[in-house]
């Protein structure tokens, strides 16, 4: 498989964080989901990719040219929706319309008008007017109109309620059922990731901590819960990382089917994206 | 086609999708030739990833459920008895094994674990 | 480039009705010689430009602008460009008034004056524009509209006493300013023209080291 997106020994330093080095790919026709706590890193992260901050290290390559040197011709096929960054909002919704006009080679006004019915969006509104559901809506169905390749989307659904939370996944699936087409999105609601996303990319404190497919994650963890005398007796070696509360003890493991047999006098759950998270971030490590 | 997905099973999710597409083959709700949706459509519909259809996809042609052809499509495989004996088999085995380990643990002996399947054999289990 | 020249025009086209009333109480002055009416144009031309930098500062277009096709460019290619529409079209609104009020008061529809007054008053606002701009794309609108106010005090300051120095000692001068008495016009443009140009190259500079 192709891929859209590739990031090699990527830096950028601030003066009290640290990205990097990071290195992922994201393959063409996948939705990737990038998780991590606020400040982990993942907005820098999408911002070296779109060249709208100076990097210390690194190549990014997206449809296998660099970034910055075809910067141009590589954002005609990228679509954007950043937190809390747009069109300054005095504007009316069909401003953007003949604005983008002038600004994507490949706009079409008429998918945009489609997903402004089908967003029950009326184009006299002005941008201010609108809910934090409907302006997510209308950032989305902006990103979408000039028939991109690739959608960069930093905390898509952030703020918004269950139904339009499914709205929104509903077009990212209509998105990807075209094979060239990819997505990265990052959020910190990560049961939205739970099912669509293909591949998990998880940041912590500037550096990723996990990159793998959906299945491997979802399929391969477990979480052991038992008691503090019983954790005494679990071999080290299984043990990803772990977690004493007040009244029980959870455990990070790989390999759960096998864990299950090893250990088959305790509980072993499927573990959730969000416990998993919390695990690995808050967890201790033996 | 039908497939239900249950988000707090521990089966992984392209386990129960294969285990839905085998069941309708083997019920002849799916019949021979018939076209399958596409990964990427199936995907859209029940709102799974479209890595986790293709995994189940590519174990289900591995074990010769069906068939892809590329550029038309994946269909059911012509039913093949032999095959659909033989997995039955592998699940029938399976059971077994976990069977005789429950009987282990308990100090069951091997002849009450005989006596057991006749008296279950032809009743309504 | 002409979707981010646009965007300035509709945002501004969002308060027509507000400019146009301000707009009529400037040619009430006017007409009751209170007032130039040439005042209209820098007055008009730098407030509204400065609100489309507000605008655009309250919902951070820039860091959204940036992700578009050439957008760290054309944010501040736009920006000059604008700023020269608003221009013209402030002239050509101040041109129509100026000859509906000589048509008025002495029956001459074009007065050539006013077109003599209309040249320097757009000079003039084409150097404020030139000083702004830099300032406003290096340090934000927040900061930039301190530093522009503490600039035209220094300015104001200097020029008076420059003005006071000049016409006391007017008779050492004389023989420069006959020098170029006929060439002042061409010397005006073309300073104008290197401001203008190196103005928005320092822009560029300084946008393209931006991050956001």
């Amino acid at each position: 498989m192709e891929n859209s997106v590739e990031v090699k020994n990527l830096v950028k330093e601030y003066d009290k964080f640290k990205l990097g080095e990071i290195n992922f790919e994201i393959p063409s026709g996948s939705i990737v989901g990038l998780i991590g706590e606020n400040g982990a890193g993942k907005t820098t992260l999408i911002k070296s990719i779109l060249n709208i901050i100076n990097t210390n290290n690194g190549s990014i390559n997206i449809f296998n040219k660099d970034n910055k040197q075809y910067e141009k011709v590589v954002k005609e096929d990228i679509g954007v929706v950043l937190d809390n960054m747009f069109f300054p909002e005095n504007l009316k919704i069909k401003d953007i319309n003949s604005i983008m006009k002038g600004i994507f080679k490949n706009w079409n006004s008429e998918t945009f008008n489609k997903y402004l019915l089908e967003f029950k969006l009326d184009e006299k509104l002005i941008i201010k007017k609108l809910s934090k559901g409907m302006r997510k809506k209308l950032e989305i169905a902006t990103a979408i109109s000039h028939e991109p390749k690739l959608l960069i989307l930093d905390e898509p659904t952030s703020g918004l309620d269950p139904v339009v939370r499914s709205e929104v996944l509903d077009i990212f699936m209509d998105f990807i059922q075209d094979e060239e087409h990819s997505i990265l999105l990052s959020t910190h609601i990560t049961s939205d990731l739970e099912h669509i996303a293909d591949k998990i990319i998880f940041i912590n404190d500037g550096k990723i901590v996990l990159d793998k497919s959906r299945d491997e994650l979802l399929d391969n963890y477990g979480v052991l819960k038992c008691d503090d005398t019983y954790l005494a007796k679990v071999d080290k070696k299984d043990i990803v990382s772990y977690k004493k509360n007040k009244y029980d003890c959870q455990i990070l493991v790989e390999n759960r089917d096998k864990m299950s047999k090893k250990y088959n006098d305790c509980v072993i759950d499927k573990i959730s994206l969000e416990d998993l998270m919390v695990l690995i971030i808050k967890g201790e490590r033996v | 086609m039908k497939i239900i997905i249950s988000n707090s099973s521990p089966i992984p999710i392209y386990e129960q999708i294969k285990k839905a597409i085998i069941l309708q083959i083997m019920d002849g709700e799916l019949v021979e030739n018939e076209a399958l949706p596409s990964i990427r459509s199936l995907a859209q519909d029940i709102k799974i990833s479209v890595m986790t259809i293709k995994k189940a996809y590519d174990e289900l042609e591995e074990e010769g459920y069906i068939v892809s052809i590329h550029g038309k499509g994946t269909f059911v495989a012509p039913k093949n008895t032999a095959l659909a004996r033989e997995n039955a088999q592998k699940e029938i085995e399976k059971h077994i094994c976990e069977a005789i380990e429950i009987a282990n643990k308990y100090e069951i002996s091997k002849k009450d674990l005989l006596d057991l399947i006749d008296i279950f054999y032809g009743s309504d289990c | 480039m002409i979707g981010f020249i646009k965007k300035d025009l509709l945002t501004l086209k969002q308060n027509i009705k507000l400019y146009a009333v301000i707009f009529i109480i400037y040619i009430a002055l006017a007409f009751y010689g209170k007032m130039s009416l040439m005042i209209v144009l820098p007055i008009f031309s730098v407030v509204m430009m400065f609100n489309t930098f507000v605008y655009d500062d309250y919902n951070k277009w820039n860091s959204y602008a940036a992700t578009l096709p050439n957008g760290k460019r054309n944010v501040v290619v736009s920006k000059y460009l604008t700023s020269l529409i608003l221009i013209a079209i402030l002239s050509i609104i101040v041109i129509i008034t100026s000859s509906i009020f000589s048509f008025f008061t002495n029956g001459n529809i074009i007065d050539m004056s006013v077109f003599q007054e209309l040249i320097y008053t757009a000079i003039a606002t084409m150097v404020v524009n030139s000083i702004m701009y830099p300032l406003i794309f290096k340090f934000g609108i927040e900061r930039a509209r301190t530093i522009i106010f503490v600039l035209v005090m220094v300015f104001a300051f200097i020029g008076s006493a420059v003005t006071s120095y000049f016409s006391s000692n007017y008779l050492k001068f004389e023989k420069i300013i006959t020098l170029f008495k006929n060439y002042y016009r061409i010397i005006a443009i073309a300073v104008i023209l290197i401001l203008f140009v190196s103005s928005y190259l320092i822009s560029r500079k300084i946008f393209a080291k931006k991050e956001f």
